[in-house]
């Protein structure tokens, strides 16, 4: 396995066979004892950060919705607007969502963009002290959450009852870890009911345009019980 | 009045169970606890520190030890021995370790290593994960077994971020023989260490006298007795009387509010017996305050929990206004009541005070003097603030938190997969 995760089975199969076995993560916060007091430090200490770095910085702030500024809902963009005064970066990363591909390299690599783009424009900006940015990374221990499911109707209501902790490992945490290109729910219902539909509609939910776990969990759910309504009403027809 | 006191007070050493946080923090919370403790299966987790009684590490341990063993955990809590001479050496290693000052004499290192050396002869100081708290004990490490399979870490709750040279390289040798290190804030950590630095903040006990529910009737009669007038805004800053704490600056916004708003100002505190300078701060911040009835300062007994209860449910908002401040944990306490705080950027505090979403962080006397009045003239944002902030301390700093932090930082160190660990189901 490497430092990133690729390679571990995340998700579904290393559980259960079959079944959609319900997951979720508990986070420990690792101190990496760097930080950055303008956005020439900030960037060179990203260009070599650790994956899960990025993921606590940027997605983290999610399971902590109440307290996340709708205009700066991650840590870099917070830190670049209260901070750093640079409102047109932190406007940028703030409307950064899940990659679509590559994960959290992928995601590194549009962060720095942004900030090469920032620091051509003159952003030297020097924080007052106290403010400076503290990179952090993070360990996590994955465990089930108690439900099962083996069919479309077991997994809505998996999620009806399922923690925002578990909706946020199967929607976030596994897919950018395991760099997969679509959520953990999306893959099953792939490999396993071959509802192609239901799993493209799955795909498009984006987490990060939600305020809260509890409202992507809410629409995530509304997807697949809104695809079983409309599937029993064809069946009816027929 | 005094005899209720008296009963409450005796709560302080109630042992609560798991069971009776689950209204507080819910069941999934305490589910997930006992996943982790059971993944590491009955184990000793022992708990080293200088003391039993007194200091926010002891009290933190004298609830915790109690949880990891209804976990299932052999968890066991030793102190060290110390005479005179070992205990101002770590005071003057305290102390040079935050302030950066060198305050440590060479008599000082060779009282350490002697009593060190006693500690190591006398104690045995045995278990698959041990805590060692603190730099009074770091140098217990000596006693670790060569090729062991237990796992020894530091968990350090003082800022040693701008130390005093001398000090830290004398620590860091033991520290750097340790499995991982324990910070409290991000800005408490070194660059220097070649083991990994956990972040895990302290916590408060939601169920303790300090911070469980209190009925109004002795809210009351705590404000009566200190003569408080409940009809106006009350704002409040609770802290030892120190210059850290800025009790003058206080004094001075306060002022400043008071010119639009009528409204009164706590200062309450106490005089610890090994800080000759509280007495002169304390009679500073009494001529500050001379001559206005709208200023109360009041020296409160140390462990007069329901008290300092009673003020910050009967607030208005919070001041912490500090220049210097370890994680200053009364943030918590205060916000866990639902109370929006104003506090200097400093320690902890940014990690409890979100700016503009559990109250504000200032940087003068103006800063928070205005932030006060905006509060005061909006109390609909004074009120989603102190929402927001009993929110953010019942998801960070409850000692729920706390001790899931521990036992997932035993599995880490303990299981060979780097990321994920994974668990089983209890």
């Amino acid at each position: 396995m490497n430092e990133s995760g690729k390679g571990v089975a995340f998700g579904i199969n290393e559980f259960a066979g079959n079944a959609f076995r319900f997951l979720k993560a508990r986070y420990l916060v690792e101190l990496t004892g760097q930080e950055a007091s303008n956005l020439k430090e900030f960037y060179q200490v990203l260009e070599n950060a650790e994956a899960s770095t990025l993921f606590y910085h940027v997605y983290h702030p999610l399971l902590e919705a109440h307290l996340v500024p709708y205009e700066y809902p991650n840590d870099f963009s917070y830190w670049f607007s209260d901070s750093l005064q640079d409102k047109d970066l932190a406007e940028q990363v703030a409307n950064i969502d899940l990659p679509k591909e590559g994960g959290l390299e992928e995601l590194r690599k549009v962060l720095l963009h942004k900030i090469e783009r920032a620091m051509s424009h003159g952003s030297d900006f020097q924080v007052h002290k106290g403010n400076e940015f503290h990179f952090v990374k993070c360990r996590f221990a994955i465990y089930p959450s108690g439900f099962v499911a083996r069919s479309l109707d077991e997994l809505a209501d998996g999620i009806a009852s399922a923690s925002e902790l578990s909706v946020f490992y199967h929607m976030v945490t596994s897919r950018l870890f395991g760099q997969e290109k679509y959520d953990d729910f999306s893959r099953w219902i792939l490999a396993n009911i071959r509802e192609v539909e239901l799993a493209d509609r799955l795909s498009k939910v984006d987490p990060t345009t939600h305020m809260s776990v509890m409202a992507l969990k809410q629409e995530v759910l509304g997807v697949i019980q809104r695809y079983l309504r409309e599937k029993r009403r064809s069946s009816m027809r027929v | 009045m005094a005899k209720e006191f008296s009963q409450s007070q005796q709560q302080q050493n109630v042992i609560h169970r798991l069971s009776d946080y689950e209204p507080v923090v819910g069941q999934e919370v305490i589910e997930d606890l006992r996943t982790l403790a059971s993944n590491i299966d009955g184990k000793t987790i022992l708990h080293v520190n200088s003391t039993k009684a007194g200091g926010g590490v002891a009290e933190i341990l004298f609830r915790l030890v109690p949880l990891m063993r209804e976990l299932g955990l052999n968890a066991r809590w030793e102190t060290i021995r110390g005479d005179k001479p070992f205990f101002e050496a770590t005071k003057a290693f305290h102390n040079s370790l935050q302030t950066g000052l060198s305050l440590a004499t060479e008599r000082m290192f060779e009282d350490y290593t002697r009593k060190t050396d006693e500690n190591l002869r006398e104690l045995k100081v045995e278990g698959d994960t041990v805590f060692i708290h603190d730099p009074q004990p770091a140098g217990m490490i000596s006693q670790r077994k060569p090729n062991g399979q237990d796992k020894w870490i530091w968990r350090c709750h003082i800022d040693v971020s701008k130390p005093d040279p001398i000090v830290w390289s004398f620590l860091a040798k033991y520290v750097n023989s340790y499995d991982a290190s324990v910070f409290s804030t991000p800005s408490f950590a070194r660059t220097d260490l070649r083991i990994p630095q956990f972040m895990v903040p302290p916590s408060i006990d939601p169920l303790s006298d300090k911070n469980r529910e209190l009925p109004r009737t002795l809210i009351d009669r705590v404000l009566a007795k200190y003569d408080l007038n409940d009809e106006k805004p009350l704002i409040t800053q609770i802290s030892r009387f120190d210059y850290a704490k800025d009790p003058i600056g206080v004094i001075e916004a306060f002022k400043l509010v008071s010119k639009h708003i009528d409204c009164e100002l706590v200062l309450a505190g106490s005089l610890a017996d090994d800080d000759p300078e509280g007495l002169e701060v304390h009679s500073k911040v009494v001529k500050a305050a001379e001559g206005r009835k709208d200023i109360h300062i009041l020296l409160i007994p140390p462990f007069s929990d329901i008290e300092i209860n009673a003020l910050q449910r009967a607030s208005t908002l919070i001041l912490q206004k500090s220049v210097k401040e370890g994680f200053g944990l009364t943030v918590s306490e205060a916000l866990w009541k639902s109370k929006p705080v104003i506090a200097g950027a400093t320690g902890g505090i940014p990690l409890q005070v979100r700016n503009g979403l559990t109250g504000f962080l200032v940087h003068s006397v103006e800063g928070a003097a205005y932030k006060m009045r905006y509060l005061l003239r909006n109390p609909d944002i004074a009120k989603k603030m102190g929402e927001n902030g009993r929110e953010h301390v019942r998801l960070n700093f409850l000692i729920t938190r706390h001790l899931g932090d521990y036992l997932l930082m035993i599995l880490c160190l303990e299981r060979k997969e780097k990321i994920p660990v994974l668990l089983t189901s209890q």
